[in-house]
């Protein structure tokens, strides 16, 4: 039974069990515990066979609690990179209520993607928001309290899509497998947009850039990974094909990247970025063919790493130096060498520099919408591609590490956190270098060679005279100065429009509630003055009438009865 | 691992001791390392397009095919991208207490 427990149950459960134990322990040997855990996750997935199923009956339900296929196996083996990453990043920090929240989520978001029916995945899908939101809270400030509140409101929301769809097509169909979905049926769409509002699709998307910079140094690194590939697998699962996704996605990575130009706070720019890529997982999602599927699932392993490298660049930058605005940052570099060097792997890795993860990637979904002939889609894979290199490649480096000395001078970042950097650097530029190992666990055989003459320098030219537009740019004095301001989003209408039209909605019900009883109150005393003054029993109507009168009248009433009834 | 101090984070405790003026010069303060530097690109931006001339492009597009292409279609993204948003930003820009 234990032997069946231990081999059936998902990866990702044991990160959950034992995340409360391991925190509880002393500090030294708690952080040894929670580096081992992800270890210790990877080698039980690496030894488990590459097509395996697990099933439990629940009622008359079948739950197919572990499903490891290809698919499923490559996003279990880069989520427990970045959960190892995660803990070894955060492993100066004396918080146990972070540090526990962080395993469970990771736990959580591993075993999602091993959930082979829709009832399973609604389970850690809502684990996964309600342990993420403590990384947001974790830092225990007013604006990441609220930040948090909106963040976990829409996160199970959307698991509350993805139950009610579940439901509907478990009417339809009888099955709850999950496996190819669609968007024929309601519950499709439903399931659809639950997805989508965890992918951050367009105007979708409000929740990440108000959370993701609101948590701490460490939850950010954690959050950046997890959640929103999470979502991409599951497209990727049950919308692989999907014409509606290409533009969806193209959309994604166009429309964040003019606010990330804009925005000032360095880990909200990195949320944009983040959004940004997303669209590239997107359009290959959309596309579904092998290759754009393989260059999706690529994309996520090396984006996962290259993306948690720039947070935690960013986070070690926070954390020395108190602040992430650009307006306050300049010439860290002194200071931090090191980040400074491993942040710059990570910009070169995001805009897919050749040599380095991003170019192995991105290179494989550009390649198979081109294949697909999508001209104005490529055009603005392309746009985007240039536009990758202002907000993560230029921006992020530049205005902490570079641009004018603000005159902080602070200690480098502690050594777990160069080391958790370093690591994750060394992964980028590897997995540029060598992409076979990268390819060999793709979901679809590989036949695709990155480093084509044609690919290298093409992707050169894009890159170098984008940053030469920067240097022209800035010796100009064009380029828009980093000001402290905030840049309005789409989370403005939940943030301000709703609040004023609600209330507005009270202020025009409030009045119009006076004037009715008003109005109500008034008719009631005309009433009242009308009966006084012509039912009292000193008017014309209400005086006593004489017998005889009453008789005569009673008498006109009952002749008037004898003739009708004739 | 833990780190060298504990620290919660606050600025002060991560200060280094070093004071300002007792830094030595460098290299990246000099203009001249900046000319350097923007030379260098220059350079590298002339190879990436004199590229072009040696070899057959393979594209999915035949207009991708036109010789520097992606550095034309780079730098007017690039210039594009920023010119746009700094027009946008008249109208979503607002102070930081905003929502406070």
């Amino acid at each position: 039974m234990i032997d069946v427990l231990l081999t059936g149950l998902p990866p990702g459960v044991l990160l959950i069990v034992a995340a409360i134990p391991a925190v509880l322990l002393p500090h030294r040997l708690s952080q040894a515990v929670m580096m081992a855990l992800p270890v210790l996750g990877l080698a039980h997935l690496l030894s488990m066979p590459s097509d395996f199923g697990y099933s439990i009956q629940l009622f008359e339900y079948t739950l197919q609690v572990t499903r490891i296929d290809a698919l499923s196996r490559v996003f279990g083996i880069v989520f427990h990179i970045a959960a190892f990453l995660g803990v070894l990043y955060a492993s100066h920090q004396r918080d146990r209520l972070q540090a526990a929240a962080a395993l469970i989520y990771a736990g959580s978001a591993i075993a999602a993607v091993f959930a082979g029916d829709l009832m399973t995945l609604f389970v850690w899908w809502e684990l996964t928001a309600v342990s993420s939101v403590f990384l947001v809270w974790a830092s225990r400030t007013e604006a990441a309290l609220k930040a948090g509140q909106r963040y976990l409101i829409i996160q199970v929301t959307s698991g509350l899509l993805l139950l009610a769809g579940s439901i509907l097509l478990y009417r339809d169909s009888g099955t709850l497998a999950f496996e190819h979905i669609g968007i024929e049926s309601a519950g499709g769409w439903l399931i659809f947009i639950s997805f989508g509002i965890k992918a951050a699709f367009p105007l979708l998307h409000g929740w990440m850039k108000d959370a993701y910079p609101e948590a701490t140094v460490t939850g950010t690194v954690f959050l950046s990974a997890f959640t929103t590939k999470l979502a991409i697998y599951a497209l990727a699962r049950g919308f692989a094909g999907t014409d509606i996704l290409i533009p969806i996605g193209v959309t994604m990575t166009a429309f964040p990247i003019f606010f990330a130009v804009l925005e000032n706070d360095l880990r909200r720019v990195l949320s944009y970025s983040l959004n940004n890529q997303l669209g590239f997982m997107v359009v290959g999602i959309g596309v579904g063919t092998e290759l754009a599927l393989n260059g999706t699932v690529a994309h996520v392993f090396a984006h996962v790493i290259y993306k948690a490298l720039l947070f935690m660049a960013m986070g070690a930058v926070l954390f020395r130096a108190g602040t992430i605005k650009a307006s306050e940052l300049g010439g860290l570099y002194k200071s931090m060498p090191w980040t400074a060097f491993f942040c710059i792997i990570g910009s070169l890795s995001i805009c897919g520099f050749p040599l380095t993860s991003g170019f192995v990637s991105k290179s494989m979904v550009l390649s198979a919408v081109g294949h697909e002939h999508l001209v104005i889609i490529s055009m603005v894979l392309l746009f985007a591609s240039a536009g990758v290199l202002d907000h993560s490649g230029i921006k992020i480096p530049f205005f902490s590490f570079f641009a004018h000395d603000s005159g902080i001078r602070v200690k480098e970042a502690p050594i777990n956190m160069r080391l958790a950097m370093g690591i994750a650097a060394a992964l980028c530029i590897g997995i540029g270098v060598f992409p076979e190992p990268l390819y060999a666990i793709l979901p679809y055989p590989v036949d695709y060679s990155p480093y084509s003459t044609s690919h290298v320098v093409t992707m050169l030219q894009l890159l170098l005279f984008a940053a030469l537009a920067f240097v022209f740019l800035w010796k100009t004095g064009l380029y828009p100065p980093e000001l402290r301001s905030i840049i309005l989003d789409i989370d403005w209408t939940w943030r301000r429009l709703l609040p004023l039209a609600w209330s507005g909605v009270s202020e025009v019900w409030l009045v119009g509630q006076r004037w009715f009883l008003g109005t109500a109150d008034r008719a009631r005393l005309e009433l009242v003055e009308f009966t006084r003054a012509h039912l009292s029993p000193w008017t014309r109507l209400g005086e006593p009438w004489p017998t005889g009168s009453t008789a005569m009248w009673a008498a006109a009433l009952l002749f008037a009865y004898l003739l009708l009834s004739f | 691992m833990v780190d060298e101090t504990p620290t919660d984070g606050s600025p002060d405790s991560n200060q280094a001791n070093i004071p300002l003026e007792n830094e030595s010069e460098w290299w990246l303060d000099r203009p001249a390392s900046i000319s350097l530097i923007i030379r260098v690109l220059m350079a590298a931006c002339a190879i990436v397009v004199f590229a072009d001339f040696f070899y057959h492009k393979h594209a999915d597009y035949s207009f991708q095919e036109w010789i520097a292409f992606d550095a034309v279609f780079g730098f007017v993204a690039y210039v594009g991208l920023v010119t746009t948003a700094k027009g946008i930003r008249r109208f979503l820009m607002r102070d930081e207490d905003y929502y406070d």
